[in-house]
């Protein structure tokens, strides 16, 4: 009892010298990399001014959204010539297509250069320097996040997709201040920030998150008799489509379904099936809900859609594979985020798309998908610059430049709602409509939350894989579940 | 091996030389066969990469060299200039400290007498037994923490360490434990009496060091700047985790973070870049052990591992 | 050094000197080279070991004293026993694989061949390149559906393999790639071997009129043991450590099967913050691995009393 009282007063000391960092004394650390942006054709770095005056944010870059590393005044410059100069693009982006005025039409390639021109502007007028940084993304972002969060040396915001609302859930995030968080209750699509909603405050917002829809390969469609326009409304129906696609594709192209691996792309995407069939990953609790009967449903379902795939595909631990296995025409359907529509115009596939069809007893549902969750941490430096930022996410100019890109849907009410949008873009908008309905984020477990999930998606896949009795495995995965959270 | 080149070459066509060289060309080329293929794959674009069916040497339809490129002048995302000299500097630091430090531990270990030797010796040839992946965030701490600097006062109030050049720096005078190995056995096949000679002769220690004994260690030496070289520039933790600007990336740890961005949904992995940045960290590595390589064979016989 | 005795004159301080002069020219050697390990990481890892004896599961918790039950726990858990099991022996597997090809390539590479040095060094290619490149190469062979090996099964007319859902193939693959990146250096260091055993031996040999084998069997294999005592040490203590290439490669599965304990710290560690699990593990796996090693080198050397105990490849550096 002795000992524990010391080594704990030790430790408490170790903890108070190693991990309380001071509000203070940043400065000099912040200027002691100035980071020279590097140009493509001569490798001549243009000049980095200084900014003395009004703080430097710092945030960290998102793929879909990324114009480089460093002061993004500097970056924007250089990436337009970049852009300019890559022969890999299509459409190519030319000189027209850097000025972007409300309504006209945006090349793809050009909205990163875009996006952060409006926010670096909007930062500009308040005296802010933005400053990108790049942690990676995935695994890796996670670990350099969480030795970050350890070391209170974290950036002022962050961004990722599932393992945000873990970090909401143990305190590491700033809550939204009050006007921001009714003003996005009330204009906001859910699927922007209900996933980052814990204990009734909102930790995150992502300007254009995603949620999953039904896309098809119109050729491959009709090469089985069916009709490429019409999209199937209820699982049987969907069921049915894939079986007479995979007939007609006689080994050459097949069914498909929905990506059903191991992994966060599978949660996500097979994840809305669970959803309809008024199933689920957890309770409100947040305590693990994996052999309940509608789950086992589902997961019965998910093992009649692995027929309709290449051996294989469906459960693949590697997501890629199964996206790529739709480019090459080799699956008719799946089930994926907005960003399938662009891609696949790009690569010349006359696609379908549509809300995902219903189970018998289910009710329309969605898992937000592709959302690059921003957050400020608790121990970020400039938390009022930091909101500023998140606020000019959300901003009308922002909002309307994703409207009009048409990779994605807005997710300001006023602007997707609006007439000129529905017509102009009628299946971003029955995109818009699901975001803004039941949307659901991934839950995070009580305790060793991966572990937790690992156990999930290995049961799954055992019962798709395997000829395993699928109640036997769910129910001993819940088990197994129950021991680490309890 | 002194023979006239004659006969050794006639001695190549008895049956057991020639399946010997069959064998080694054959396997060497399946073994080569990973890295055709990123030669190969290096000439994709991504869209094409993604959206056809590969074969055993895929061959574009419409080949680009922008990945090449992208290798030799860098792109938006990859400033490779700066990548390289990096690595370069990195490279080219640890293998000197490795050099030092290595051979006067092995000295010390091997030819001076004092308590605690073996104990000290065996506790640091322990720790090398210890998975590695335990000490990153512990380090990270430690970084961050640093007294005195990057705004700490004592311990805290900044971000120490971090993201300056002192991460690459730091870890260079620390002792070489692998090379201290191997240079202590390769020494204690020295006999000690040239020890004595030299020093009737009236040198001192520094002299024995340098002027007698290292001449002598050569290629075991050579062997050690090799493997720590290699080690070096292939090391992708300590720049990803410890540094965050990009003025201080190698091209390993960009290459670690391209092909992680492709984890998000809906971004496409740029596989062909990524491949053909590898093969950038590949080569000068390859051409390094290619010109030193008899040396590594060399300096492994002549150590004590022969017992 | 004896410089520094002369300056400071005091001839009690000469006699210590003197006396212990050895201890001195060896603290003073020895003492910056470990300051700088110490803080590389001498500190960290204990600093880890220490969490071992914590409850410290997530970012913004206290960490909580709690003896031993993290270790407690480890020998109760399947999932952490398993995985010291599978490193175990895949790990032996890795090795027996290497070591074995390794010293295949050694003996021809150890001819009077022309070109040896071309051969060393195409075998040697695998070894220097990166592995999260090139397990991405093979992840592109691998792929179930478009995979380049299951596109030439089709090609032949053969059924594609489901090889993620298969324990068998997926260390199949861990140890194929583990022994292509290994093969070449093992080689090169059984060459080594190869070349310091006594030439004389040989002769003595072709007196006695031995054959290719006998020789083979009498003078080489015995002439190698120390080398072979080093080698095996060193792969096993690498082997047993992979975790990069199952993340890479199988990331774990199919269910958990290719889960090994590395893997397992590296998960706790950064997905489930459970720190004080990470610090335990690895404490085990530390004391497995010195406790295998100083059994196996007592084992092999029988009497030999010359310490040499080795170590992992050289350490990545920093």
């Amino acid at each position: 009892m002795q000992a524990r009282k010391i080594t704990n007063a030790a430790l408490v000391i170790m903890m108070t010298i190693g991990l309380v960092a001071c509000s203070s004394g940043n400065n000099e650390a912040a200027n002691i990399n100035q980071e020279k942006p590097q140009t493509t054709d001569n490798g001549a770095a243009t000049e980095t001014p200084k900014t003395e005056e009004g703080v430097t944010l710092t945030v960290l870059n998102e793929g879909a959204v990324a114009v480089g590393v460093g002061i993004v005044s500097d970056l924007l410059g250089v990436k337009k010539k970049a852009l300019i100069a890559d022969e890999t693009l299509s459409p190519r982006p030319v000189d027209a297509d850097f000025t972007y005025t409300e309504g006209s039409k945006v090349n793809s390639n050009v909205f990163p250069y875009l996006y952060q021109n409006i926010i670096n502007d909007k930062m500009k007028s308040k005296n802010i320097t933005l400053k990108t940084e790049d942690w990676g993304w995935g695994e890796p972002l996670i670990q350099k996040q969480t030795a970050g969060f350890l070391a209170k040396n974290m950036p002022d915001i962050i961004v990722g997709e599932t393992q945000m609302p873990g970090f909401a859930q143990q305190g590491l995030l700033e809550p939204f201040p009050a006007d921001m968080e009714q003003y996005i209750r009330e204009n906001i699509a859910p699927a922007a920030w209900k996933p980052m909603e814990y204990d009734g405050k909102i930790y995150g917002f992502a300007s254009q998150p995603g949620v999953n829809s039904l896309f098809w390969n119109k050729k491959l469609v009709k090469e089985a008799g069916l009709d490429p326009e019409k999209a199937p409304a209820t699982w049987d129906e969907l069921a049915a489509n894939l079986e007479k696609v995979t007939e007609a594709g006689k080994g050459k192209f097949y069914g498909g379904g929905v990506y059903g691996g191991p992994n966060a792309g599978g949660y996500l995407r097979y994840g809305t099936l669970l959803v309809i069939n008024v199933g689920g990953f957890a309770d409100a609790q947040g305590n693990p809900t994996f052999n309940s009967e509608a789950n086992l449903e589902t997961i019965a379902y998910m093992k009649q859609l692995n027929g309709y795939h290449p051996a294989g595909l469906m459960m693949n631990t590697n997501e890629g594979t199964y996206f790529d296995a739709f480019k090459k025409g080799q699956i008719a359907y799946l089930i994926d985020g907005p960003w399938r529509a662009i891609e696949s115009s790009t690569l010349g596939i006359d696609y379908g798309m549509a809300p995902i069809p219903l189970s018998s007893d289910g009710n329309a549902g969605n898992i937000t998908i592709g959302a690059a969750f921003h957050s400020v941490p608790k121990d970020a430096k400039n938390k009022d610059a930091a909101f500023e930022y998140i606020r000019a996410m959300y901003s009308e100019e922002v909002q309307t430049l994703i409207a009009d890109t048409g990779v994605r849907s807005p997710v300001l009410k006023t602007i997707a709602e609006s007439d000129d949008y529905k017509t102009k873009h009628p299946e971003m908008y029955q995109h818009f409509l699901a975001m803004a309905g039941n949307v659901q984020g991934l839950p995070t477990f009580s305790k060793e939350s991966s572990k937790v999930w690992q156990i999930f998606g290995d049961a799954v896949t055992k019962s798709v894989m395997t000829n395993g009795d699928i109640k036997a495995i769910m129910d001993d995965a819940q088990k197994k579940a129950e021991a680490i959270t309890k | 091996m002194s023979e006239p080149l004659r006969i050794k070459i006639k001695n190549q066509f008895t049956p057991v030389h020639l399946i010997s060289h069959i064998v080694l060309l054959g396997v060497g080329l399946v073994l080569l066969y990973p890295l055709i293929f990123m030669v190969l794959a290096g000439f994709f674009s991504k869209t094409e990469f993604t959206s056809t069916v590969l074969g055993v040497f895929p061959i574009p339809k419409a080949p680009t060299l922008a990945n090449y490129k992208a290798l030799v002048m860098g792109s938006i995302d990859t400033a490779v200039t700066v990548y390289f000299r990096n690595s370069i500097i990195r490279t080219a630091y640890n293998t000197f400290w490795a050099l030092i430090t290595s051979f006067l531990a092995g000295y010390v270990f091997a030819r001076l007498k004092f308590k605690g030797k073996e104990t000290l010796f065996l506790i640091m040839l322990a720790t090398q037994m210890i998975p590695t992946t335990l000490a990153i965030i512990p380090t990270y701490l430690e970084y961050a923490r640093f007294p005195f600097a990057g705004g700490n006062r004592i311990f805290t109030g900044g971000t120490g360490i971090l993201n300056t050049w002192w991460i690459y720096l730091i870890g260079g005078p620390a002792i070489n434990i692998m090379g201290t190995f191997l240079v202590k056995q390769s020494l204690e096949k020295v006999p000690i009496e040239l020890d004595e000679a030299a020093r009737m002769d009236g040198a001192g220690t520094f002299r024995l060091i340098f002027q007698i004994l290292f001449p002598l260690q050569l290629p075991i030496m050579a062997f050690i700047a090799i493997t720590t070289a290699l080690g070096t520039w292939n090391d992708f933790i300590t720049p990803f985790f410890y540094t965050s600007s990009d003025s201080l990336q190698t091209l390993p740890a960009a290459i670690t973070k391209l092909s992680s961005v492709g984890a998000s949904p809906g971004a496409v992995i740029n596989y062909p870049l990524i491949i053909t940045l590898s093969l950038g960290v590949t080569l000068p590595a390859l051409l390094i052990f290619f010109f030193f390589q008899k040396y590594i064979v060399q300096g492994l016989a002549s150590t004590g591992i022969k017992g | 050094m004896d410089k520094t005795a002369q300056i400071l004159g005091k001839s009690s301080f000469k006699r210590v000197m003197r006396r212990h002069r050895d201890a001195v020219i060896a603290a003073v050697i020895l003492t910056p080279m470990l300051l700088f390990w110490l803080i590389l990481s001498g500190v960290p890892t204990i600093f880890g070991f220490f969490l071992g004896f914590f409850n410290w599961v997530g970012l913004n918790d206290t960490p909580d004293f709690i003896w031993f039950d993290n270790f407690i726990r480890f020998f109760k858990d399947p999932v952490y026993t398993g995985a010291l099991w599978r490193s175990i022996w895949l790990g032996g597997l890795v090795t027996a694989v290497t070591l074995i090809s390794g010293f295949g390539a050694a003996i021809l590479m150890n001819m009077p061949l022309i070109g040896k040095g071309f051969y060393r060094s195409l075998w040697y290619i695998p070894a220097v390149t990166s592995t999260v490149a090139t397990t991405q190469v093979f992840n592109i062979l691998l792929d179930t559906n478009n995979g380049v090996i299951n596109n030439f099964l089709k090609s032949i007319g053969k059924e594609p393999i489901i090889w993620q859902y298969s324990a068998g193939w997926g260390i199949f693959w861990i140890v194929v790639y583990s022994a292509w990146k290994g093969v070449g250096g093992a080689a090169l260091i059984w060459l080594a071997g190869l070349q310091s055993v006594d030439q004389t031996l040989y002769e003595a040999a072709d007196i006695d009129g031995a054959g290719r084998w006998a020789k083979l069997k009498f003078v080489t294999m015995p002439g190698l043991k120390p080398i072979a005592t080093y080698i095996v040490i060193t792969s096993l203590i690498g082997a047993i450590q992979i975790y990069e290439q199952v993340l890479f490669i199988t990331n774990g599965g199919p269910y958990g099967q290719t889960e090994v304990l590395v893997f397992r710290i590296y998960r706790d560690g950064f997905w489930d913050f459970n720190l004080g699990m990470a610090g335990a593990s690895s404490l085990i796996m530390a004391v497995i691995v010195i406790v295998a090693t100083v059994f196996y080198y007592k084992w092999s050397t029988g009497s030999d009393k010359r310490m040499t105990i080795p170590n992992k490849p050289i350490k990545r550096g920093r």
